[in-house]
């Protein structure tokens, strides 16, 4: 029983997709059969025989199915083995079996069966290494510091009561009760969202700033002093959230029990010692630390972006086709998924859903062609995924799932999803390295995206005023692989 | 008689295989009522064999437990052992 003997024949149907015709010759079958008879033989319980003493032919007739089934998963398991064996090129999908219901194994004659896979195209590499980027360095300025901080100092602002009359930005105290101008139909009743809008409140606040819950009421209260009464006009825009009140007029009877003016702090080095900063300068170093960093983050991400459309700008080849309507797939649900939330509805989905189908198309295909480009520079520039990195991925995983690193790992491993896994981090490690050639720099983000030390210096400066200054958009991740 | 009436089947099992591949010999639960004459006869007609001798033997019920501290009983019956002349065989399985 020598696999050898095993023929297959190769065909492409279409580009970057591989059948084989394997035929196990008659003997290897012949000889699996009488293992698994052998087998089951053994383990049969039948009446009137004690266990593993049915003669052959008994066995045959009552497990007859169990023992083919048995026999064809061992046959394409040896086949399949023996012909990706002789194969350059590994499958880059799934194994897909031909007509897997019409199979038929028989003792005494050979057994042929059919598999298809995709396998990565080939495509000549452009001169990556030649490749030159320019992206202008970082520089943060005073002005962008003073406007951060500004920013931030809003953000502080506090109210206190006054005794003058009200100004924009200001904060009103009301007790108020409203009604629509128009009185609804017979039968037809406030909706509850919109009741709780002009219902009476005894006490509420209304901030003189647009926009707020009560459209245009800004310039009708400006002015007031507490204690005033006024009735506004609140005519609702066509695209007010409450959608009831759409187009429709609402008077609203206030009576103002407090005016509340704002009060923007302004950084000295009194206020940065009560943040725990140590003075001013301080307070104003942070920000551009933080600013630095984000500019920072942003040129590696604009790089990142460059470099992926320079070396992917060649033209087009044939793409595996299972990966791609895979790929597919996932974009497209991912567009009506992120359409809905938009708000689109049911019916304009489906009405576009061609439109949009074939943009996840085009999207897919460039993505593929990304990584099919991108696997072959770490192919041919020797990089692989460490299995520290590996590691320290699935460790980052099972802290943020809350399942132990041991389970999570074996239950990447079973379901295939660490290989996507590995294939990710290997895509991430050549871009890097691509732009750490381009830019002449090793350096490269974390996954928090801060490059660390610079960082560590200026929270160190002033931990609070750090922790208290806006957060910093991520950068989008340009390949959008999840 | 009826040939159908008095074999009521063929006994497959373990002795019975090997009965049956060493010495020619097949064995049938039959009527209880059935000869040896008879039961040549039934097996010579059913199976278009030659039969060389009958043997056969009573077999008592098995005693089975119906539900707790009750008993019941299985039907006694009657099983022959055919021993056919040689050229004749009758395919088992």
């Amino acid at each position: 029983m020598d696999p050898a003997n095993i023929t297959v024949v190769r065909e492409e149907p279409e580009p970057c997709r591989v059948r084989l015709n394997i035929e196990v010759p008659a003997e290897i079958v012949a000889d699996r059969f009488a293992a698994a008879m052998n087998g089951f033989r053994r383990q049969a319980r039948l009446p009137g025989f004690r266990k593993g003493k049915a003669p052959d032919a008994l066995v045959l007739r009552k497990f007859d199915t169990d023992i083919r089934q048995h026999v064809q998963d061992e046959l394409i398991q040896m086949g399949l083995k023996e012909a990706l064996g002789r194969e350059e090129k590994h499958p880059a999908s799934r194994v897909e079996l031909s007509n897997p219901k019409q199979l038929r194994v028989d003792v005494n004659d050979s057994f042929v069966f059919a598999v298809s896979y995709d396998v990565d195209p080939e495509f000549e590499l452009p001169d990556y290494r030649a490749l030159r980027i320019e992206e202008a360095d970082v520089a943060v300025d005073d002005a962008q510091v003073a406007g951060a901080v500004d920013e931030w100092l809003e953000n502080q602002a506090t109210f206190e009561v006054v005794e003058r009359p009200a100004a924009a930005e200001d904060l009103l105290k009301v007790s108020y009760t409203g009604q629509l101008t128009e009185p609804l139909p017979d039968g037809e009743e406030l909706p509850e969202s919109a009741k709780a809008l002009l219902s009476p409140s005894a006490e509420t606040w209304v901030p003189l700033r647009e926009p707020g819950i009560l459209p245009n009421v800004v310039e009708q209260l400006i002015g007031c002093v507490a204690g005033d009464e006024k009735e506004v006009v609140v005519r609702f825009p066509e695209d007010y959230f409450e959608e009831f009140l759409r187009g429709r007029t609402a008077r609203i009877h206030m009576t103002i029990l407090e005016v509340q003016g704002r009060s923007v702090p302004e950084l000295t080095d009194e206020f940065a010692k009560n943040i725990g900063a140590e003075d001013a300068a301080a307070v104003r170093a942070v920000f551009r630390q933080r600013l630095e960093l984000e500019g920072r983050v942003q040129r590696y991400q604009a790089l990142r972006r460059k470099v992926l459309e320079a070396v992917t700008d060649i033209p087009d080849f044939p793409l595996p086709p299972r990966l791609l309507a895979a790929e597919t797939q996932t974009v497209f649900m991912a567009l009506l998924q992120s359409e809905f939330q938009r708000g689109v509805s049911d019916e304009e989905l489906e009405g576009r859903r061609n439109e949009l189908y074939n943009q996840a198309r085009e999207m897919a295909a460039r993505r593929l062609k990304q990584r099919c480009m991108l696997l072959e520079i770490a192919k041919a520039e020797g990089l692989e995924v460490a299995p520290a990195e590996l590691t320290e991925v699935i460790r980052e995983m099972s802290r943020r799932e809350k399942v132990p690193e041991k389970r999570l790992r074996r239950r990447l491993e079973e379901s295939g999803r660490i290989y996507l896994i590995m294939e990710r981090l290997l895509v991430d490690k050549v871009l890097n390295w691509l732009v750490a050639r381009v830019d002449g720099t090793d350096e490269a983000p974390d996954e928090k995206g801060t490059f660390g030390p610079a960082e560590t210096a200026a929270s160190d400066a002033a931990p609070e005023a750090a922790a208290a200054a806006p957060d910093s958009e991520p950068a989008a991740d340009e390949e959008g692989g999840d | 008689m009826n040939p159908y009436r008095i074999v009521q089947s063929i006994l497959v099992t373990e002795k019975g295989t090997e009965l049956a591949e060493d010495f020619n010999q097949y064995t049938f639960r039959v009527a209880r009522d059935a000869a040896k004459p008879d039961i040549r006869r039934a097996v010579e007609e059913i199976f278009d064999v030659e039969v060389a001798a009958v043997n056969v033997m009573n077999r008592r019920g098995k005693k089975k437990r119906v539900r707790y501290g009750t008993y019941g009983k299985r039907a006694d019956w009657k099983k022959a052992v055919v021993t056919l002349k040689e050229g004749s065989e009758i395919t088992l399985i």
